[in-house]
């Protein structure tokens, strides 16, 4: 061969290389694409199913709050949990998603940038009229992440609903919500449970699963509503002394927490991301590596510690032994995603004994007439949680500059979301109080809100007997005027002032 | 794999998804949309928010004529006794 034949050769070799490497990367690049497309739907999906498992907790705590209820007011409560959805839905989708993406450093982003620098212009991306915000075929993540902080936002209205039930009205819990839901836990999420919150990136601030930003905060939140709200009628004796209203239906309040210990694996789930394209990964909150079975597992066995915790404390009571496991999983959920097993169970048990121990110092020496424990359950062990990161998960590195998370900045966070919650609970309850908004008329609660809000006894193939009291010479009279006309004297008859007591 | 209509019609000349319809909802972003910023999105925002609000109040007062009507036939029936 020739000098030209092998020219002509090498020319040909070198145009069906070209060809075939040109074939090859168009094929590269349609894979990436499918790829990409797949990873996308794949976290879609994700997002999706926590979202319908976490809708169980609200069944559940339909259901515990409505079985904690006296039969009077059974309806009544049930309607405060649905309603929540009705309210904190446009108030979340309006303003609420807004604040997580956009209030990172605290005020407002400046313009749509976007404060954190892994997700340029995620801000933008949470305005409602964001073309993210509505059917959009290239976008398969931002709806459904929406979906699950929304969901998480519901959760704080519930938790704040147990503790009001009975006395509070519908409206003013309502509104009491909204500003819970959407505005109050929802700027501290952005502080210190976004990878790239000022709590996170200049104090190492680590609360993976939402000990604190979730269960913390809607406990402060509910404790400086119950301040104003003040006790059930009935509740405290002249003396003092707590009296028990026994649930009007234990079964169903033990299901009830059954079904929110179930959506609680959604949630939990929903905590983390997954984009594989992106990350090697599981990832948790604040972007740093995790796996799905490692939180699964430190709340499966905090149930087991929390229940024990519980069981013992509370020397067997049942309401108290199944709210030992919520509260377990709260005090290990901060660190679930770096806390062995064993630490796990350990610390559960440890929320489990704090809670019921909380729940009767509040209840008895503070007088603090929460219905269900919020306060305890959420509030204290919330807080606790993130307290118990400090001593055991110090030293990990924890969001966009990879601070190490050490109990000081653990307490700053404490810190700095106490006030957060406490402040507009209390002032927001105050003022409703101050317009007679907040509490139902005195009269109405002792015959029961039912009555009032639905015209209707809701078993009605029972006959509802009047409650009474025992007096001195052991003469049985109806409760209510009696009650009544102690309410009367203490309060000047405006409602929302404790009965009994001092 | 789907070639037959509508599929093969979302995609341009370039193999990317016509803007037309990647991000069309009533009143949205139509074809050439950088985004949903146009009108139709903020009154139908605002029209959200102004119901939102609208419904607070609804509650409130409709819940304050319910308990004060039970409250006054309560006192009312209390004092007849």
């Amino acid at each position: 061969m020739d000098n030209q034949g092998e020219v002509a050769l090498v020319d040909v070799l070198a145009s069906v290389l070209s060809a075939l490497a040109q074939t090859v990367e168009e094929q590269i690049a349609e894979l990436s694409d499918k790829i990409s497309l797949d990873s996308a739907i794949l976290g879609e999906t994700f997002y999706f199913w926590t979202v319908v498992i976490m809708w169980l907790i609200h069944v559940g705590f339909m259901m515990y709050e409505a079985g904690t209820s006296r039969r009077k007011n059974i309806m009544s409560t049930a309607t405060k949990n649905i309603l929540t959805i009705a309210v904190v839905t446009p108030s979340f989708y309006y303003f609420g998603w807004y604040i997580y993406g956009c209030f990172e450093h605290g005020g407002p982003a400046q313009g749509h940038a976007g404060p954190d620098p892994e997700f340029p212009g995620f801000c933008g991306m949470t305005s409602p009229w964001a073309d993210q915000m509505g059917p959009n075929l290239t976008d398969h993540i931002t709806l459904v992440f929406f979906l699950a902080f929304l969901l998480f936002s519901w959760t704080t209205g519930s938790i704040m609903s147990g503790a009001v039930i009975e006395r509070i009205r519908v409206s003013a819990y309502l509104i009491l919500t909204v500003l819970l839901g959407s505005g109050v836990w929802i700027m501290d999420a952005a502080w210190g449970w976004s990878a790239g919150g000022w709590l996170v990136t200049n104090y190492g601030f680590h609360d993976a699963i939402a000990s604190l930003v979730v269960h913390g905060v809607a406990g402060a939140f509910a404790l400086g509503v119950l301040l104003n709200l003040g006790p059930r009628i009935g509740k405290y004796d002249r003396e003092g002394r707590a009296r028990a209203f026994r649930p009007h239906n234990t079964h169903m309040t033990l299901s009830g927490l059954m079904m929110i210990f179930t959506g609680f694996y959604g949630f939990y789930a929903a905590c983390l991301v997954i984009l594989s394209t992106i990350s090697p990964g599981w990832l948790n909150i604040y972007l740093s590596p995790s796996t799905l079975g490692t939180i699964g597992m430190v709340i499966t066995i905090g149930f087991a510690g929390g229940f024990t915790g519980g069981w013992f404390a509370s020397k067997g009571d049942p309401f108290w032994t199944l709210s030992g496991g919520l509260a377990g999983v709260i005090s290990v959920s901060a660190g679930a995603d770096i806390y062995h097993p064993s630490l796990a169970y350990i610390l559960a048990f440890s929320g489990g004994l704090l809670a019921v121990w909380a729940g009767g110092y509040i209840e008895k020496k503070l007088r603090i007439d929460d219905a269900v424990g919020a306060v305890a359950v959420h509030g204290v062990c919330g807080f606790y949680g993130v307290l118990l990161v400090g001593i055991f998960g110090g030293g990990f590195p924890t969001g966009l500059n990879s601070v190490e998370s050490s109990f000081g900045g653990q307490l700053i966070g404490m810190l700095a979301f106490f006030p957060l919650a406490f402040l507009p609970g209390y002032i927001a309850s105050w003022l409703l109080k101050k317009a007679n908004l907040l509490r139902v008329p005195p009269e109405v609660e002792l015959e029961g809100l039912d009555m009032a809000e639905f015209q209707q006894d809701f078993y009605p193939e029972f006959e509802r007997l009047p409650e009474t009291i025992v007096l001195p010479d052991g003469e049985e009279v109806e409760a209510a005027p009696i009650l009544l006309d102690a309410y009367n004297q203490l309060n000047g008859g405006r409602p929302g002032v404790k009965v009994g007591g001092d | 794999m789907i070639d037959s209509f509508p599929y093969d019609a979302w995609y341009l000349g370039d193999g990317t998804l016509d803007p037309a319809i990647t991000t069309f909802w009533t009143f949205g972003p139509t074809t050439g949309s950088e985004g949903g910023d146009l009108t139709g999105t903020f009154v139908l925002t605002a029209l959200g928010i102004l119901l939102m609000v609208a419904a607070l109040i609804g509650w409130v007062v409709t819940e304050h004529r319910k308990l004060t009507h039970q409250a006054e036939h309560l006192r009312a029936a209390s004092s007849g006794d």
